[in-house]
């Protein structure tokens, strides 16, 4: 049997996002680097599906 | 976090709530809490009882929540080899308008003679269920953390988890069950471990994944293809399917005729199908759809139309009793829509804002709308907005075009029924290719958005998550 550890990289995460009506819509978005970017990104690019 | 403490009594209570439905599970998976004595599962602080949550503390309510989806989980699969997610809530990044909810996977991958695929990774759980034993006894098979900290000040400012568990989820809260029900998945082996980005496996070996994805451009599998293939395969929007059986079957069950496109009828340099995205709101599209001409809002001074407010008179001439094209940005999907309807709008398209496709939906719900709405790529929406001509009294010519669907096509699907994958180009780091198409209808537990009609069945007719995993050997 061989194995094989997974980091972090492999694990998936789940981003919200809020809209400014106040929305908040949820993404499984993204590997950790890319779920904090796009927390960051959401009220200038509108990261939300919503608007 | 402590690392290494054990089920507490808090979790032992909670796992106790639950002992007559766990015991009915085809497989037992239990929650092993890693959180210090006030943190996390352990968090002392008094709460109401709240859907259906008996709890009395965060953390009780926290841990009753993550035992009730590992019950449904449960009684969804079959081993003889009970299941350990190891857990805990820590704060995690956020901002006031944006957070990481969490994060969960497999800890553990496997290759094996002893199992059905030669040379082929499968995750923790289920090659411990094909084994029938626990490779590795006492590790947890999956590892899950999430947000402490999520609706406090600076972290999704006022918007918490919703810890109840009836699907009654108040507007501005993040449901934590769907949410859970959704990353448990991904652990159990709703995922590829071959690189997205350069098609590379891990040591050359395939996932058991990769052996269900076909690519109707290329003609073949992914377990055939070279990595710079996979690579490519990867942001081939609504080109990459899922060719396993139990899917497959249970597609036409789940998933609605009728695929959203857009058809342009003149003029004829443009003439064509063009992919877009589904409204979550107004009336549904349909065959043969609503054929008009198309009017351009235009309210900025770089001569995009955002309609974020009632459109004046010369946005009006243009958009009356017809089609109306409007920029993404700014303001709400429908907003926009409503805006356009007011005016006398009979449909709009949303032209996005971003470079990359496929088109995604058009979230929001607003019982107002009654007219059609779709999304299209910024490439498309250009294209559209070139083969316009104004009048000299504001009226847009020339550009005819149909909301419809192809109703020759499941929604999410190819044409002999194999549910399509993410596939988005860009590509989503981390998303990609281990979800479900946004494309799909009925919304999917498995597709990168967690949409908030899901129903907390894992089965058709509502949902396609066990037939995938049961294609993979569950």
């Amino acid at each position: 049997m061989v194995a094989a550890t997974l980091d972090e990289s492999f694990m998936t995460n789940s981003v919200a996002t809020k809209s400014s009506t106040g929305h908040v819509h949820t993404d499984c978005a993204a590997d950790a680097a890319s779920a904090e970017a796009a927390i960051h990104a959401a009220p200038a690019q509108e990261a939300t599906n919503d608007r | 976090m402590t690392a290494n403490s054990r089920i507490t009594s808090a979790v032992a209570a909670v796992v106790a709530t639950l002992a007559c439905s766990v015991a009915t599970a085809a497989v037992q998976i239990n929650i092993l809490n890693v959180d210090g004595p006030v943190e996390g599962f352990n968090d002392p602080t008094p709460v109401a009882p709240v859907g259906g949550n008996p709890g009395t503390t965060l953390g009780e309510q926290r841990l009753y929540a993550f035992a009730y989806v590992a019950n449904i989980w449960g009684a969804n699969l079959t081993s003889a080899v009970p299941i350990l997610v190891q857990a805990a809530f820590n704060p995690l990044a956020c901002t006031s308008t944006g957070a990481v909810l969490g994060s969960a996977g497999a800890t553990q991958i496997f290759y094996d003679d002893s199992l059905p695929k030669a040379d082929t990774w499968y995750p923790f759980a289920l090659a411990n269920k094909i084994v029938g034993f626990d490779i590795i006894p006492g590790f947890p098979q999956l590892a899950a953390q999430f947000n402490s900290n999520l609706g406090n000040p600076g972290c999704l400012d006022g918007s918490p988890f919703y810890l109840g568990v009836d699907n009654n989820v108040p507007a501005g809260q993040v449901n934590l069950v769907t949410t859970l029900l959704h990353e448990f998945g991904h652990g159990l082996g709703f995922q590829t471990f071959t690189s997205t980005a350069t098609g590379a496996q891990v040591l050359d070996v395939p996932s058991i994944w990769d052996h269900y994805l076909y690519d109707n451009s290329f003609g073949k599998p992914w377990v055939q293809m070279t990595n710079a293939e996979r690579a490519a395969s990867a942001i081939n929007p609504r080109q990459l399917v899922w060719a396993g059986s139990n899917v497959t079957t249970a597609a036409p069950t789940v998933l609605s005729l009728g695929t959203p496109e857009l058809t342009v009828l003149a003029p004829a340099g443009v003439q064509g199908t063009y992919l877009a995205g589904a409204a979550s709101f107004g009336p549904l599209l349909s065959d043969p759809g609503l054929t008009r001409q198309a009017g351009q809002v235009v309210d900025q001074p770089n001569g995009t139309g955002l309609a974020c407010a009632p459109l004046d008179a010369t946005n009006a001439r243009r958009v009356k009793q017809r089609i109306a094209i409007v920029d993404r940005g700014v303001c709400g999907f429908t907003v926009k829509v409503k805006n356009a309807q007011d005016a006398g709008a009979v449909g709009v398209i949303v032209v996005d804002n971003a470079a990359g496709g496929p088109p995604a939906g058009l979230g929001g719900a607003d019982p107002a709308v009654t007219i059609p709405a779709i999304r299209v790529t910024l490439a498309d929406g250009n294209k559209l907005k070139a083969a316009l001509n104004d009048t000299p009294s504001n009226r847009s010519t020339g550009l005819v075009v149909r909301l419809g669907t192809d109703t020759s096509q499941l929604a999410g699907a190819d044409a002999l029924d194999r549910v399509m994958m993410y596939s988005p180009n860009p590509r989503v780091a981390g998303s990609s290719v281990s979800h479900y198409d946004t494309s799909a209808f009925r919304n999917l537990l498995m597709e990168p958005s967690i949409n908030s009609d899901l129903t907390q069945s894992l089965l058709p007719p509502e949902d396609l998550t066990v037939p995938l995993l049961k294609d993979i050997g569950w």
